[in-house]
């Protein structure tokens, strides 16, 4: 009968709507002093009612109470074993609510056997972490962590773990996750070479630049997107090696991937501006890039720069002389505005190209009858 | 061939009483749960349980897409709302289906867009793309030209180009709450099943003033029109939907504002061009694709987060608008006509599913002819008084009842309208909501049926005069 009872009491007080006020008291108390709170929060751990028990979990978060950690850990456990119906983002969300200080308290977690939870408490490790300054981590991580990182999260049979480790150990900023990462650039995984692309997008690894060129021609998009979007972290160093391996390659992916990105990022715009000072270095190599972009017939950036009002004359006039023999659609459709509109000081220049054009295309008609 | 009449309006009478019997049975359990599931949802929002989701980067990114066919009015208002929402990470996807009214140059004059050229990658088959505009220092803006194909064809071109997990898709007259994506985003986050579409709920903001993409100040609308269609929009939001969503049952989610799992979307075949309410066809298509898969997913409704959108002004645009809605009920209903009564789709083919094809896609037509052949019973002397009473209390006085009911509701939970003469003014339009404009608006949805029976499947074009032409003055455009 006592058994009865209490199963009937807990599957009662499991209900929404009978459970709701225990809800609105944990999230008031939880918003005690630490001190005050935990006692608490961690009475209402034990609720049966999901909605309660969530309700404290967010407490933790809020509250950090000094073992909060080791109870989310156990909570989390508890999820990838199937034993608890709480959301996994919840606990997660409450557990990156903590510093980098309490990092310690994941140790002994992270030995376990399911691969499942040392990917998500790791994953939230990369969460608090991406709160610190880069570099600045270094002294508060602790040691013991850093080692499980550097020794076995970069080898782990789990894709995700190794995938989210690779951000951890980017933030160590020494010679051996210079190393790591080197490691992980070549894994066999899509989405560890992702997340390590991500990862070394700091001036610090600047000698991973070789590696990550190398990923600008990975065989899976998103890493090749990444790899570009990284290099843009090596500053002026970073730019010309992209530059000059856009220049350089045959692989037509990679080439639209990096021209993709000058546009997004605006670099093309900063590029584009060198060739209003015709003779400087830069210019020349703006003048390539420009020609090989036209090439792939992506030119809107660039036609519409060459349209009058949107940019400075020598600007302007260096790209005619670069499109002159471009047959793309919109630079004809350029040329013929600039050629119609009597205002423009370009037009007597789009009408040359223009007439030019039309001669040659009578001249090759006029040889194809004979 | 009078005989014959009369024995035809007796079994038509009886026909009708059970149509408005199980409807209105129907009605008011959807009632009694909603009342349970929004006051309980008011009660627990009170408490802002997703304050935590605001700066956690465990929240996930959302792209929303904006399909937008020529929408110049407003479309910068729009835009302006998504940006300023109040969301950790969010990209914003403007789709312009081919405009002509220079709906583009609107987006590329207030934001500084350049013209670029960007890889496409089609997860799923659409149209062809003619240009992308973006501007580096605003990144979280793309908007993307495509060769006019209709909304569901530039969703699906606006999926292909988002980046997030999980898209929300928007209206380009909608003006959204800054804190709507949070809570919309809520059931998913603080869910332990796989929620792959969240519903929000959508308001008339006829009547409101608008600046800089923000509702500044709520208020009702002017014309009856509008009136009468805020009472129904809270009818219908706050009873029917809530009620199917304590049932597990959700079967329609407003495209104007909803949320929704990218991967999973794609594997259902993204949207559906042969409907002409994307938004009905694909709960259906994702409910079909993920229960043939084996796979458990929840799709929920929530009754807090609200999209503000602008409803029609006339006769003509009401009249289009409710005829295309009913025409693709008509189509999605009829085209998964396997999912009735089928106990693999849950309380969504045993209750929802039947409830609407024959109560809301069939019965509107039963609805319109009743409206015509009840009185004509009652004046040729085929049905007594009391009969004819009884209609009057099931088709007007119970309605009556459920919309002033739904007013109350909105009062004791949400308040969005915030003074009592809006009140007032709500609760006699829920009353005269049901002398006639409920009967007009039957009408034109048994026309919507009609077309489908007749083979017309074309899209009507709903003209929109713009929310933020009440208020020339304010705000930027």
């Amino acid at each position: 009968m006592t058994s009865l009872y209490t199963l009937t009491r807990s599957h009662f007080r499991r209900l929404r709507a009978l459970s709701i006020r225990r809800a609105e008291a944990v999230g008031n108390l939880g918003r005690l002093s630490p001190r005050r709170g935990g006692a608490f929060i961690r009475e209402a751990l034990q609720d049966p009612s999901p909605l309660v028990r969530q309700v404290a979990i967010a407490a933790l978060g809020q509250n950090q109470i000094p073992d909060g950690v080791r109870i989310l850990l156990e909570e989390l456990s508890k999820i990838v074993d199937g034993k608890s119906d709480l959301p996994v983002r919840s606990v997660k969300t409450a557990l990156v609510r903590y510093p980098i200080q309490k990092l310690g308290h994941f140790v002994p977690f992270l030995n376990g056997g399911n691969p499942r939870f040392r990917f998500l408490a790791v994953d939230s490790i990369r969460e608090i972490c991406k709160h610190t300054e880069p570099g600045t981590a270094n002294p508060e991580f602790p040691l013991e962590l850093r080692q499980w990182f550097l020794e076995k999260a970069i080898r782990d049979e789990s894709d995700d773990v190794r995938a989210r480790s690779a951000v951890v150990v980017g933030y160590f900023r020494d010679e051996l996750a210079l190393q790591g990462l080197r490691n992980l650039l070549k894994d066999e995984n899509e989405f560890v070479r992702l997340h390590t692309v991500r990862a070394c997008a700091d001036p610090y690894y600047a000698a991973l630049i070789p590696e990550l060129l190398e990923r600008v021609t990975d065989r899976k998009w998103r890493v090749r997107e990444a790899a570009v979007r990284t290099m843009a972290a090596f500053e002026a160093e970073g730019t010309r090696q992209l530059q000059h391996l856009f220049l350089n390659t045959t692989d037509r992916y990679a080439s639209e991937q990096i021209a993709e990105e000058l546009q997004r990022s605006g670099m093309l715009l900063r590029v584009l501006s060198a060739l209003s000072s015709p003779g400087k270095e830069e210019a020349k190599l703006a003048a390539q890039v420009c020609s090989k972009i036209a090439s792939l017939g992506m030119v809107s950036l660039i036609t519409g720069s060459m349209l009058c009002g949107e940019g400075p004359l020598p600007l302007r006039r260096a790209l005619l002389d670069l499109l002159n023999s471009s047959q793309a659609p919109q630079v004809v459709a350029a040329l013929q505005k600039i050629a119609a509109s009597a205002d423009d000081p370009l037009q007597p220049e789009a009408e040359q190209i223009l007439d030019s054009r039309q001669r040659e295309k009578v001249a090759v008609v006029a040889a194809g009858q004979d | 061939m009078t005989h014959l009449l009369l024995q035809f309006l007796h079994y038509a009478n009886y026909v009708f009483l059970f149509y408005f019997v199980a409807a209105n049975f129907v009605y008011t359990v959807l009632m009694g749960l909603s009342l349970y599931s929004v006051s309980l949802h008011a009660r627990l929002s009170a408490q802002k349980p997703y304050r935590d989701m605001e700066d956690s980067p465990v929240t996930p990114p959302v792209a929303f897409i904006v399909p937008a066919y020529n929408e110049s009015e407003a479309i910068v208002q729009t835009v302006l709302s998504l940006l300023d929402l109040n969301y950790p990470e969010k990209e914003i996807v403007v789709v312009d289906d081919g405009s002509t009214d220079g709906t583009v140059d609107r987006l590329i004059e207030r934001f500084g867009l350049r013209r670029m050229d960007m890889i496409y990658r089609e997860a799923l088959k659409t149209k062809p793309v003619s240009a992308f505009y973006y501007n580096p220092k605003l990144p979280a803006l793309l908007v993307m030209s495509v060769e006019h194909g209709g909304k569901p064809n530039a969703l699906n071109a606006g999926i292909n180009m988002a980046r997030s997990p999980y898209f929300c898709t928007v209206d380009a007259d909608s003006i959204i709450e800054r804190d709507a994506l949070l809570r919309l985003m809520a059931p998913i986050v603080q869910s332990s099943e796989n929620t792959v579409v969240s519903g929000g709920i959508v308001r008339i903001a006829n009547g409101c003033d608008v600046a800089h993409g923000c509702i500044t100040k709520v208020d009702v609308a002017k014309t009856w029109l509008e009136r009468c269609q805020t009472v129904e929009y809270i009818r219908t939001f706050l009873f029917g939907r809530p009620g199917w969503n304590a049932l597990n049952a959700t079967f329609i989610t407003s495209g104007a504002f909803c949320l929704l799992h990218k991967e999973s979307v794609i594997e259902a075949g993204g949207f559906g061009l042969d409907t002409v309410t994307e938004d009905i066809d694909m709960i259906a298509r994702l409910r079909r694709s993920l229960t043939d898969k084996k796979r458990k997913f929840r799709i929920v409704f929530t009754s807090d987060p609200v999209c503000w959108t602008e409803a029609p002004r006339t006769i003509k645009m009401l009249a289009r608008q409710r005829r295309r809605w009913q025409l693709g009920l008509a189509q999605t209903v009829i085209k998964n006509w396997d999912m009735s009564f089928n106990p693999r789709f849950g309380t969504m083919g045993m209750l929802s599913m039947p409830f609407h094809t024959f109560l809301e896609a069939i019965g509107c037509v039963v609805e319109a002819l009743g409206t015509f052949l009840i009185p004509i019973s009652y004046f040729v002397g085929a049905m007594p008084v009391s009969i004819f009473l009884l209609f009057l209390f099931l088709a007007v006085g119970y309605g009556t009842f459920l919309s002033m009911a739904s007013v109350v509701l909105e009062e004791l939970t949400l308040r969005r309208y915030p003074s009592w003469k809006h009140v007032l003014i709500l609760m006699t339009y829920a009353v005269i909501e049901n002398l006639g404009y409920r009967q007009m608006v039957t009408l034109f949805r048994a026309h919507g049926v009609l077309q489908y029976f007749t083979g017309r499947r074309r899209w009507e074009t709903v003209e929109h005069q713009g929310i933020n032409t009440q208020l020339e003055t304010a705000g930027e455009a």
